[in-house]
């Protein structure tokens, strides 16, 4: 299902694109200068990316996938949310080793997704060490982007883990943060 | 010595009777004979002991020396998995899939233009067994677009086993896969010993039959020309003599061959000859046992070995190398059609099959898929890896299992571009003059994808990437720049800079004027212009005022080592690193400000699968994502419009890329360091020699990158903009915000609170202006 809307997005975005590339031709003369998107979080865009079917095929799931930077963060893929799913099954029955191993190989399949760190935190989280789940959370939050539910989710984490490092300051910190989020 | 004393004195008393009767001669010969008899039936027990002492002892404390196996990366297939048709294809090469119209079988394929169906072998992973699986997959534009395994249980990514790409061997360079008896395959056993040693089940050691008939055979001959060993005594003189042909030996052999059979059931015996027999020769690298010749001639499991595989097998144990069926195929086929012939002869299969069997063909894997040492610069990485947690002897006796991070198709890549771009830039000169290095990673998580050592790839010898210690030049610059963009209230991307010329008085009266690579100075420009375009004079003002302790702090936060001393020509890259620690220290700034290990092993097995080590993803943030984000904009700035824009002669435009050219005094180094979304890649060319070249970063580093990154599978570098910070539209030539999209102007980003207070109004074109009022409307 989201993998659909993904695509009406993307479908969208290029009318829109084309549209406003025939405008700006038509003018002519005008100077548009290249890799400068705008900072609206949806337009995107270096004139010259690729035919639209092209980025269809390739990564339905983020119209931001050539820009320069981007505000939201990077869809989890598939295969990567399966594993993340296994991981989690692992997890809850207690087996962290199996859960590790697999959500790392869901870093490796989408490495800028948040979700994948915020799982690896989760795990050191339950192994008591909180340090590292503190670094995973941190790095995970860094992957969000804009998407509040991302960013709750990870602040919301990193509160935990602070708490049950005993950084009582730290915790409350993030706690403001989810709640802004 | 005691034996010739004592026949000493014997004579002597002898001499005195030299005169007596005949009796008394004969009597005494008799005496002196029995006793000489006894006296060597004493040798012979003792020496019997001491063979039977060596047989038991070596035989039940044998410990087999199994060499470890090192593994490449296993290739991860899922929908949207960035894998070529070209590169998948050549994995299936190396691993030794066949085409077959149904893929029925493991280790088989067939292909319908871009859509393959693959019918997966199974393996056991360190994290578990995955299972053989039959998979549909199709490729579109280096893009995995269908995935789908068969039996359908939802299982949206499936591993291919991993090539063996390495094996730590001990110094003799016997390899072997241990197997055991209960493993072989069908009639196995049969044809074995119907060759080697048909009273195998019945005889105690030795076949005096087949010993007389070689005897015989040999007398005729005047030399030791026929062997009448039974198994055991094969497996006797494999294990514990030499292969020299004396009697001296022979004898030896047998009564260690009755010791053997006296003291150990039959099945014990057997499977010790199946993992001792020597099947071929790899270079240095011995093959025995039929579990590894499995391997190395059929690409195969021991157990899944069909019967004229086993037929082939068995009729190699009598002459490896002249029956080598890749290099004499027809004497190969011959003779395993011979053990075939035996078989029927002996009743063990019918006429009909024997005749299917002859008549197929060797079906030997044309190269074997674990060559030894094809990868000596990445194995250098790995064994200083595996030296802190394994002894040397153990990883050549123990049969470890070492599952690496290295990508074959990178390796493969990265290799080859280097050696065509450095053929390319010497031309003209003194050919082999350049050497060059280059270490690959995955941006996100630190794993080494491929190691170039030189421009020799394929014999180990001196590993620049590892121990070439150079100095990084430019690559010093985004420490000093990222010091000062840490402090917002001093520093933005638009601060102006001084590029003017300078001197450095030193204490001892030494003085120093730093001077740009072009000769000419830029006057006074904004920060981000001063670092896309490696100004020096600006640098060292701006390091100078940042104080020589911050900058050398901040590249410690990103993964210096060193404690280097305080020249303000370290600002310029007067310190030295090998291409391993500049690949640390822009890891960091590739993960966004987290320090991650390097890591080229992922996990460390026991044969048996049970996991020994694991070298898991591991992080730690060491810079603030807001001035990172920053310092990525200016490196992105670089490949756009400063040194490292020639990039975009060889990658999509569309493709973002981050890096950072290098290069030292009279071009000695070139250097460059970048990332797309998917790899870090450092690359340094130079002469070994230290000798001066017209090398620029850009000229040379950058273009065996640019060619490299091309060819492998990409996608942007775009990171996320972090919470803190806001992008500005500021007109360049007074670094203050002016309205969007203006002629002149450029977004900026800031983190939040340090943007510029002044704000000057657009004077663009009437186009120009449309142009903002349209996009307004979107």
């Amino acid at each position: 299902m989201r993998e659909e809307s993904g695509h009406q997005i993307v479908r969208l975005c290029r009318v829109r694109q084309a549209v406003a590339l025939m405008v700006v031709l038509l003018l002519g003369g005008c100077s548009m200068v290249q890799d400068r998107p705008s900072d609206d979080q949806e337009v995107i865009a270096p004139i010259e990316t690729k035919e639209p079917e092209d980025v269809e095929t390739q990564e339905p799931d983020t119209p931001e996938r050539d820009a320069r930077q981007r505000q939201t963060g990077s869809e989890l893929s598939p295969a990567a949310a399966s594993l993340l799913a296994s991981a989690r099954g692992m997890l809850l029955a207690g087996n962290t080793e199996r859960a590790l191993n697999l959500a790392q190989r869901a870093q490796r399949i989408s490495p800028d997704a948040a979700q994948v760190y915020y799982r690896l935190a989760e795990i050191y989280q339950k192994r008591s060490d909180h340090a590292r789940a503190e670094q995973f959370a941190l790095k995970g939050i860094s992957k969000a982007g804009n998407d509040p539910k991302l960013r709750r989710t990870g602040w919301s984490l990193l509160a935990d883990v602070r708490a049950s490092r005993g950084d009582e300051e730290g915790a409350r910190e993030a706690r403001k943060r989810a709640s802004r989020s | 010595m005691t034996k010739r004393r004592s026949t000493g004195k014997r004579q002597t008393p002898s001499k005195n009777r030299k005169s007596g009767g005949k009796s008394v001669t004969s009597f005494s010969f008799f005496r002196l004979a029995w006793k000489l008899g006894l006296v060597l039936l004493l040798l012979l027990v003792g020496w019997t002991i001491y063979l039977d002492v060596q047989v038991t002892s070596r035989f039940e404390d044998h410990r087999w020396e199994v060499p470890s196996r090192v593994f490449a990366r296993p290739l991860d297939l899922y929908s949207g998995a960035p894998v070529t048709l070209d590169a998948f294809r050549r994995e299936l090469d190396s691993l030794g899939y066949e085409r077959d119209p149904r893929a029925t079988e493991p280790g088989t394929f067939t292909r319908n233009g871009r859509e393959f169906v693959v019918h997966t072998r199974g393996f056991p992973f360190p994290d578990g067994k995955a299972p053989a699986r039959r998979l549909e997959l199709r490729f579109e534009d280096g893009v995995i677009t269908r995935f789908r395994a068969t039996g359908g249980d939802g299982v949206a990514v499936a591993r291919l086993e991993p090539q063996q790409i390495a094996g730590i061997y001990p110094g003799h360079g016997e390899d072997r896969v241990l197997v055991q008896l209960e493993d072989a395959p069908p009639l196995f056993r049969e044809t074995l010993l119907t060759v080697e040693d048909r009273n195998f089940e019945s005889h105690h050691g030795v076949a005096p039959s087949s010993i007389a008939r070689a005897f015989l055979a040999n007398l005729r001959a005047g030399r030791v020309v026929q062997g009448g060993s039974t198994l055991t005594q094969q497996l006797v003189k494999n294990f514990w003599l030499s292969s020299e042909q004396t009697y001296w030996r022979k004898f030896n052999e047998a009564i260690m061959a009755l010791l053997l059979e006296a003291r150990y059931p039959k099945d014990d015996i057997l499977e010790a000859y199946i993992n001792e027999a020597y099947l071929g020769q790899s270079g240095s690298r011995a093959i025995h046992g039929f579990g590894l010749g499995s391997e190395f001639f059929f690409n195969k499991s021991f157990e899944d070995l069909e019967l004229h595989e086993t037929a082939l097998l068995v009729a190699m144990v009598r002459g490896p190398g002249y029956y080598n069926p890749r290099r004499y195929p027809d004497r190969a086929r011959e003779r395993r059609n011979l053990v075939l012939r035996l078989l029927r002869e002996r009743g063990i299969i019918g006429v009909d099959r024997v005749e299917k069997l002859q008549a197929r063909p060797l079906d030997v894997v044309a190269t074997p898929s674990n060559e030894m040492n094809r990868y000596p610069g990445f194995m250098d990485l790995v064994r200083e890896h595996l030296g802190r947690d394994y002894r040397d002897e153990d990883l050549e006796t123990s049969g470890l299992r070492i599952f690496t991070t290295m990508d074959p198709h990178v390796q493969a890549v990265a290799e080859q571009r280097m050696k065509e771009m450095l053929a390319a830039l010497e031309q003209g000169e003194e050919p082999g003059a350049l050497e060059g290095a280059m270490v690959i990673t995955r941006r996100e998580g630190g794993e080494v994808e491929a190691l170039v050592p030189g421009r020799e790839t394929r014999y180990a010898g001196f590993n620049r990437a590892m121990s070439a210690d150079r100095p990084i030049g430019s690559l010093a610059k985004p420490a000093v720049y990222l010091s000062a963009l840490e402090t917002p209230e001093d520093y933005t991307l638009v601060t102006p800079i001084k590029d003017e010329p300078f001197r450095v008085e030193f204490d001892n009266g030494k003085e120093w004027s730093p001077s740009n690579y072009s000769g000419e100075s830029h006057g006074t420009v904004p920060l981000h212009e001063a670092f896309s375009h490696s100004y020096n004079q600006a640098t060292v003002r701006l390091g100078l005022e940042l104080g020589l302790p911050r900058v050398v702090e901040t590249m410690q936060r990103l993964g210096l080592q060193d404690e280097p001393e305080l020249y303000p020509s370290l600002l310029l890259g007067s310190i030295t690193m090998t291409p391993l620690d500049v690949t640390r220290m822009y890891q960091t700034i590739a993960s966004g400000g987290f320090q991650v290990p390097l890591r080229s092993i992922r996990a460390v097995t026991t044969p048996e699968g049970e996991v020994l080590s694991r070298y898991d993803l591991d992080l730690q943030q060491t810079v603030d994502a807001g001035p990172m984000h920053l310092l990525h904009y200016g490196m992105q700035e670089v490949m756009r419009e400063g040194t490292g824009r020639s990039v975009y002669n060889l990658i999509p435009d569309n493709l973002q890329v981050a890096g950072k050219t290098g290069t030292t005094n009279e071009g000695r180094d070139s250097w460059f360091a970048g990332f797309t979304g998917g790899h870090l890649g450092v690359v340094w060319v130079g002469g070994d020699d230290y000798s001066a070249t017209e090398l620029t970063g850009a000229s040379g580093a950058l273009q065996v990158w640019g060619r490299t990154m091309a060819d492998l599978p990409q996608r942007s570098f775009s990171p996320v903009v972090p919470e803190g910070v806001r992008y500005e539209w500021v007109d360049d030539a007074t670094g203050a915000l002016t309205a969007d999209n203006c002629e002149g102007a450029r977004r900026i980003p800031f983190i939040q609170g340090s943007e510029p207070q002044e704000e000057v109004p657009c004077s663009d074109t009437m186009g120009g202006q449309i142009q903002r009022w349209f996009e307004g409307l979107f």
